[in-house]
């Protein structure tokens, strides 16, 4: 019976690896139709437009909770380190838009589309500009890799992004904006309250470091930074202890990451000078 | 019988991998490496919509060929299809869902609250609280890809 089983579950698993390797043949280019390509195309595109959209209400629901930190210079520098973190990210079809929210509280976050926030607090914990960068990078990770967008089911369709977001309720006019609307609520339930799983914060760990060595920044940054926000207690830290794994556990992963990818080694620059020079208004 | 299963099973996974798409870089600029490691030598540098040849798949990185090199690249900054360019959308006068969502939502709220749906009552009500001149303002700062790692560049200089 046993033995079965398990010709059954090998079967299978030679079955399903067929079938995949034959629908990459499908696929591959000399075999597509243009028409095929457009449709492709237009839907990728849709589905974009339709995070981005989204991604909008969700920030802007951030931006009424927490004020922007209106401080032009410092906001154009974390735009160009989020910048050029982003153009090595894996997403070129967005457009990062990085902004301060004036709180102490010490957190980042980021909406679907490319919407990426720092706090106050969290830059006044910061030491270079390598952990900026880390943090960015962990935030750049999340929209990289579509986690909100998975977790609540967020499309478009070809025709009109709009209409593929319609789907969160059956398609009618008003019951889709009522939906789009509940749509924004559990994601702010996720930044704010619940979190995401503990798998995803880790895997934007690792792109936030895997970026950091791509950047030639020093890859125990983000590490560095989440041992010192683990010794603050108290309200700064409420929500993202609330909505995060436990540091140490994280600490412990990124650790193991640096060095399976030959990161220890790496002496890369922190940029302290530089990030020091941005901040004189702050600290 | 259990041996020709795994022979099996091990076929159709190698043929996977030798039967996948290329790969097409996503990432602005990158490089591959001799190893799957950081600290590696780098073998050959690749730029955004370069085609790769996948070898293998081992944890977070692709073996691949290109331009005549075999190497290493990390699985984040690739992917199966062509980059895509940059997508953006109309936020003139135009209001979309979410502009549209907002305004409609105390009607709605009202019309659900008869039919006693309080949670989403709660949530429909909470988008009130939206700052989208902010937004608009986050928008209108860009920032150009290779401006944004010029800048980094600029940082690593001694």
């Amino acid at each position: 019976m046993k033995c079965r089983t398990w010709l059954r579950t090998c079967l299978a698993v030679v079955v399903i690896g067929a079938g995949a390797g034959g629908a990459h043949a499908d696929t591959a280019p000399f075999r597509e139709r243009l028409s095929d390509k457009v449709v492709t195309q237009a839907s990728l595109t849709s589905d974009v437009k339709a995070e981005i959209r989204f991604g909008r209400a969700v920030a802007a629901r951030i931006l009424a909770r927490y004020p922007p930190y209106n401080d032009p210079k410092l906001t154009r520098y974390v735009n160009l380190v989020g910048g050029g973190l982003a153009a090595l990210s894996g997403r070129p079809e967005l457009h990062y838009h990085f902004a301060i929210l004036n709180t102490d509280d010490i957190n980042a976050y980021s909406t679907p589309g490319g919407y990426v926030f720092v706090t106050l607090g969290a830059l006044k914990l910061m030491h270079d500009e390598s952990e900026l960068a880390g943090v960015l990078g962990h935030e750049i990770g999340h929209v990289t890799l579509k986690q909100i967008v998975r977790e609540l089911n967020i499309h478009g369709n070809a025709q009109s992004p709009e209409a593929g977001l319609a789907h969160f309720f059956g398609g009618a006019a008003d019951p889709a904006r009522i939906a789009f609307s509940q749509a924004v609520g559990k994601a702010m339930d996720i930044l704010f309250r619940d979190g995401l799983s503990r798998q995803d914060e880790y895997a934007a760990d690792r792109v936030g470091t895997t970026l950091l060595a791509e950047a030639g920044y020093d890859p125990t940054a983000l590490e560095r930074y989440l041992a010192r926000v683990k010794e603050v207690k108290g309200e700064p830290t409420r929500i993202i202890h609330r909505t995060h794994p436990p540091f140490a556990a994280r600490i412990a992963r990124l650790q193991q990451l640096i060095a399976k990818e030959g990161m220890t080694g790496l002496h890369y620059p922190r940029v302290a000078a530089r990030f020091d020079s941005y901040m004189t208004t702050v600290k | 019988m259990k041996r020709l299963l795994l022979l099996l099973l091990f076929g159709a996974t190698a043929m996977n991998v030798a039967t996948a798409q290329s790969l097409y870089v996503q990432s602005l600029q990158g490089a591959l490496f001799a190893q799957p490691a950081f600290d590696s030598a780098k073998v050959i540098d690749v730029r955004r919509g370069d085609v790769l040849t996948p070898v293998q798949l081992k944890g977070a990185w692709y073996e691949v060929k290109f331009a005549g090199k075999q190497g290493w690249m990390p699985t984040l900054l690739v992917s199966e299809r062509p980059p895509l360019k940059t997508v953006t959308v109309f936020t003139g006068n135009d209001l979309g869902l979410e502009q549209k969502a907002r305004i409609r939502a105390s009607n709605v709220t009202t019309a659900g609250a008869a039919r006693g749906l309080s949670s989403d009552r709660r949530r429909v009500t909470d988008t009130r609280g939206a700052n989208y001149s902010a937004v608009d303002r986050m928008d209108a700062l860009k920032i150009s890809d290779s401006e944004g790692l010029k800048f980094i560049e600029q940082g690593m200089r001694p």
